[in-house]
């Protein structure tokens, strides 16, 4: 059965110039989904903790304190967790992060490449996925 | 095989050869031709046995069932001084010493149990600096009983010495090549980070966006402002890690008290934040320069990162055998214990840099050059709250110069 509700959207961030584009993008494209941010995976794991279901994860890899990938490690160990819908959405185009990315099981990993279209098309994607995928039912 | 038809070409085919024709002699022991036979080629061999240990470059030992001396060749002599005369009949303790006796007993014990042993271990009997290797060889008698020991010491110093450099060679090229790895890696993103948000920021000033605050020019050129500044710092720090420990300055005897003092007054830390030194910083004959960047990296952090409104910071000294220990302890938020070894990676920052402007490289850049120098940083948390931060750091009390510093570098990587 499709989810009623609205999907929020968590996105971890330390840069404010990214944030900046980001919210400029989702205003640009519509998107009126609750959007969360924190600041590095600490803040992150911290938010989740409390965050109205469903929801949905767009992640930076480099960041203060915890970066992306180890944010992703705690994500899949955790009970509560663990299902969780994660995009990468990196300045990173190193193999290896592209590999434990998707071997922790992200839904995608983005780069973010040129002049803030990289950031539209990432999130006119976010915004058809959770519009057409099922999300895991919680209580 | 009889021992008087073949030519032993080692020790242990001499031995066996040995053994064998005292076998045959004793079975022979009515058969007068055959015992005069044998004892020719008994005494054939056992001149082999002594043309081939004394040909051997090792010390070789012939030790009995007691371990009393039967057999010792001439290097072994000559590396003691000693003649054959004396050492016969010496128990082995009497030529290694009781420590050294103690120490290696075990494995005496297992030869004489019937293991062939070998060790690699300092200080062959006569030669206290070399590093050697001994071997254990039991000899049987017919009844499988053990008779004796034959006991080899093969100098292997210079082999040793060898394979110790070339391991302290590829610690320093796996170290740089990691570095390299590292550098690739932040180059590709904390460089480039600034440069996208730049060309973002550009873009929007430039289209003046309508809608959402994007279209905020003055914000907007504040914030490429940061971003160009931001850039600029993280390669002149690049290059400042790149020249930590090698760009290392003159050598001499240097002041650290003196050298604090400067430090802080180059900070100019803000009024509400005190800095003190406790006690007399030592003097000592060093590399001042690298010394500086560690203390005004360290100090500056502990101004910089302190939540105020009022900060304490006191920088120590403490002896601790050949280095001093220095302490900057601050009266901060402090650092979780988890991030202990994370600090003092390349671009790594405990706040987002929006936050806190920061390269995320000073402490990297401590932590190469006080390891340059063959000490190490860390940093404790005095209070149980976990409240406050003392970094330390080792330095050595008499750096020696550059030619000397890489040597010992390369001892202490072995």
């Amino acid at each position: 059965m499709r989810s009623s509700r609205v999907v929020t959207i968590l996105l971890v961030e330390d840069d404010e110039v990214d944030i900046k584009a980001l919210k400029w993008a989702f205003e640009k494209l519509k998107v009126a989904n609750p959007l969360v941010i924190a600041r590095d995976g600490e803040e992150a794991l911290t938010l989740l903790k409390d965050l109205p279901r469903p929801f949905l994860i767009i992640s930076d890899i480099n960041m203060p304190r915890m970066n992306g990938i180890e944010l992703l490690r705690n994500i899949r160990k955790s009970p509560e967790l663990r299902d969780s819908i994660v995009f990468m959405l990196t300045t990173s185009n190193d193999e290896q992060d592209k590999i434990d990315a998707y071997n922790l099981n992200v839904a995608g990993y983005m780069l973010k490449t040129d002049m803030g279209t990289s950031f539209s098309r990432a999130i006119s994607l976010i915004d058809n996925y959770w519009k057409v995928v099922e999300f895991p039912e919680h209580d | 095989m009889t021992a008087a038809s073949t030519r032993p070409t080692t020790l242990e085919e001499a031995l066996r050869a040995l053994d064998e024709a005292e076998a045959k002699l004793r079975s022979h022991e009515n058969d007068e031709a055959g015992i005069r036979r044998l004892t020719e080629s008994v005494l054939r061999s056992e001149e082999r046995f002594r043309t081939l240990a004394e040909g051997v470059p090792n010390h070789l030992l012939f030790l009995d069932s007691e371990l009393r001396v039967v057999f010792a060749n001439d290097v072994f002599l000559e590396a003691f001084g000693w003649s054959a005369k004396k050492v016969v009949g010496l128990h082995i303790s009497d030529i290694v010493g009781a420590e050294r006796f103690l120490e290696r007993q075990q494995y005496y014990e297992r030869a004489l149990a019937g293991e062939t042993v070998s060790y690699d271990s300092t200080g062959a009997a006569g030669s206290e600096q070399g590093f050697f290797h001994f071997s254990y060889r039991p000899s049987f008698d017919d009844s499988g009983k053990v008779r004796g020991i034959f006991s080899m010491a093969t100098d292997i110093t210079e082999r040793r010495k060898i394979q110790l450099e070339l391991e302290a060679k590829q610690n320093e090229l796996l170290r740089s090549n990691k570095d390299l790895e590292q550098f690739a890696y932040v180059a590709s993103h904390d460089l480039k980070a600034p440069l996208r948000a730049i060309e973002l920021l550009v873009q929007w000033i430039i289209e003046g966006l309508n809608g959402y605050d994007v279209n905020n020019v003055q914000e907007n050129l504040g914030l490429l402002a940061k971003r160009t500044t931001r850039l600029n710092r993280l390669l002149d720090d690049l290059l400042a890690y790149s020249r930590a420990g090698r760009k290392v300055g003159a050598h001499r005897l240097s002041d650290t008290h003196a050298l604090v003092l400067d430090v802080v007054q180059m900070l100019n830390p803000p009024e509400h934040i005190s800095i003190s030194v406790e006690g007399q910083l030592p003097k000592l004959r060093t590399y001042p320069t690298p010394l500086e960047t560690v203390l005004r990296n360290l100090i500056g952090n502990a101004v910089k990162h302190h939540p105020g409104p009022n900060g304490r910071i006191v920088v120590s000294c403490k002896e601790e055998g050949d280095r001093y220990v220095y302490a900057i302890e601050d009266d901060g938020e402090g650092i979780p214990q988890q991030y202990a070894e994370r600090v003092f990676e390349m671009f790594q920052t405990l706040k987002p840099r929006d936050q806190v402007e920061g390269s995320g490289m000073g402490l990297a850049i401590v932590n190469r050059i006080v390891q340059w120098q063959g000490g190490r940083v860390w940093f404790e948390s005095p209070a149980p709250s976990g409240k406050g931060t003392v970094f330390k750091f080792q330095w050595k009390k008499n750096q020696p110069m550059a030619a000397n510093v890489e040597t010992k570098a390369c001892e202490a990587a072995g």
